[in-house]
């Protein structure tokens, strides 16, 4: 009995320790998140009693959030020495500090964006990555632009060609296009971006065919309004195979079935017709269902 | 036996002013404002702050207009384009059933409508106008946010303890926010360098 009451005891303390523990862990993380929110109204005060705060933040020992908040009230900070310091910031601290940074200042969109260039060849990949991102936030198609002609890897090109398809930067792409020729990082942009019509015009384009392929099953990605007649149509007056793969891919990837339905029912190769129905079950069409029945009719 | 008992009787009390604290009665001597309405009062303001009226917004920039105090959408704002003032603020407060039913605070030089007429209660001091509002701040309040920014307009220390008291220590944590913003907003010393040691945790 005095073992049994022994453990209610026990049991009651280790509730009274866990509630206060709780209590204790609830505090300290109200008392980050008030921080956090005095940290964030700053926005709203005038510049120059925001910014030494906003400093004394990034100097000190505060935690890695509170320091990517704060670089990005440096960002919006319209003060002369705020870009100066997240500019700082990017040139020379260290670690995700400097590659938020990086990120502030695509996104201040100020003077220090013309010091992203250098940074871009001083640093590393990850410095890179953080540049392209930045050069995105601002708009600057001209920066990547300018990495990507003057990359010095395929990984540095692809990265900005890739961003400036989701720019939707078609000037910037056709330049590169004439000068680099058409890549798959070229396609992915075009993709990224929608441009059913650079598609189509390289999809038609016979003098490279490995990006030619790539081209028209990008064509079903994009799933423009006439992708699946043109798609129907490279098949059909193709001569070479591997066109003609790229092209039933592409019809794949659209999930245009009508069309590989009447490709199969116009065939008259037993082989041709075992891979479009093939193609069809891929697709999980119930054209497949069709096909079945006619048959069996035909077989009756 | 007899000692269990009065710890009981007195614990009773204390519910009973607990309870009574919680339903305090919004009144003051200075600001006795029983009827229903609206009413106004003014209050000395933070030295060089924020033009607080109704905008209408335009792509040129703020364009000063008439502050419906009925329309129910906490109708001001202040616009860095607007010349900075000093001097009073001017509160209004609708009452209904003897409780503050909206709660403005603008600068007297703003043009305001009402529906009904407005009581002029005229100056009052800085602690008569926010021992009136104070109160509101509680959870059970449908004006404690306007309250909250009232208070911060006012001029001198005993808006910011009242801040400060309410970000360290209000059991609601919306509330203790909001006194953080609107102590950034007052945009005095006092605050800033609150705000200083707060983000810092010195």
């Amino acid at each position: 009995m005095r073992n049994y009451t022994r453990l209610i005891l026990i049991f009651f303390a280790l509730i009274a320790a866990n509630s206060a523990v709780g209590q204790d862990g609830d505090d300290i993380r109200d008392d980050e998140a008030l921080k956090m929110v005095a940290l964030e109204a700053l926005m709203a005060a005038p510049s120059e009693r925001a910014l030494p705060i906003v400093i004394r933040v990034l100097e000190g020992n505060g935690s890695d959030e509170m320091k990517e908040s704060a670089l990005f009230i440096l960002s919006q900070i319209d003060h002369p020495d705020a870009g100066a310091q997240l500019l700082n910031i990017a040139q020379s601290a260290g670690g995700e500090l400097r590659l938020d940074a990086i990120r502030m200042i695509g996104i201040s969109g100020g003077d220090a964006v013309d010091n992203l260039a250098a940074i871009y060849n001083s640093g590393d990949a990850d410095v890179r990555e953080a540049v392209v991102e930045a050069y995105m936030i601002a708009g600057n198609s001209q920066g990547l632009y300018n990495i990507a002609v003057n990359a010095e890897n395929n990984d540095d090109f692809e990265a900005a060609v890739e961003m400036l398809g989701a720019m939707g930067a078609s000037d910037e792409l056709s330049k590169i296009r004439e000068s680099a020729g058409v890549s798959d990082a070229l396609i992915n942009a075009y993709i990224i971006s929608d441009d059913a019509d650079a598609l189509r015009e390289l999809a038609l384009n016979g003098s490279d065919l490995k990006q030619q392929a790539n081209a028209i099953e990008a064509l079903g990605i994009v799933g423009a309004d006439d992708a699946e007649a043109l798609l129907t149509q490279i098949y059909r007056e193709s001569d070479s195979e591997f066109i003609k793969e790229a092209a039933l891919d592409g019809l794949l990837i659209g999930d245009f079935d009508d069309s590989v339905l009447q490709l199969y029912r116009s065939s008259t190769s037993t082989a041709e017709k075992r891979e479009l129905l093939q193609r069809l079950v891929m697709m999980d069409s119930d054209q497949v269902m069709a096909i079945i029945d006619e048959t069996l009719a035909g077989d009756q | 036996m007899s000692g269990p008992i009065r710890v009981r009787g007195l614990g009773v009390i204390v519910l009973m002013v607990i309870a009574c604290l919680g339903n305090e009665t919004i009144a003051s001597s200075v600001l006795d404002i029983t009827e229903d309405g609206w009413h106004t009062w003014r209050a000395p303001a933070i030295e060089n702050s924020q033009t607080l009226c109704c905008f209408s917004w335009t792509g040129s920039g703020a364009r000063q207009r008439i502050c419906d105090l009925d329309s129910g959408h906490g109708n001001y704002s202040s616009s860095s384009s607007i010349a900075r003032y000093s001097g009073e603020i001017q509160v209004y407060v609708f009452i209904e059933a003897g409780q503050a039913s909206k709660i403005s605070v603008l600068s007297p030089q703003c043009e305001v409508v009402a529906s009904t007429e407005i009581s002029d209660l005229g100056s009052v001091s800085v602690d008569d106008s926010i021992d009136w509002l104070r109160p509101y701040i509680n959870a059970k309040s449908d004006v404690a946010s306007d309250a909250l920014a009232a208070i911060s307009r006012h001029s001198g220390n005993y808006a910011f303890q009242v801040l400060t008291e309410v970000v360290e220590s209000n059991a609601n944590y919306d509330f203790r926010e909001e006194a953080i913003f609107w102590m950034v907003m007052s945009e005095t010393e006092n605050a800033f360098a609150y705000i200083d040691r707060l983000i810092m945790g010195e």
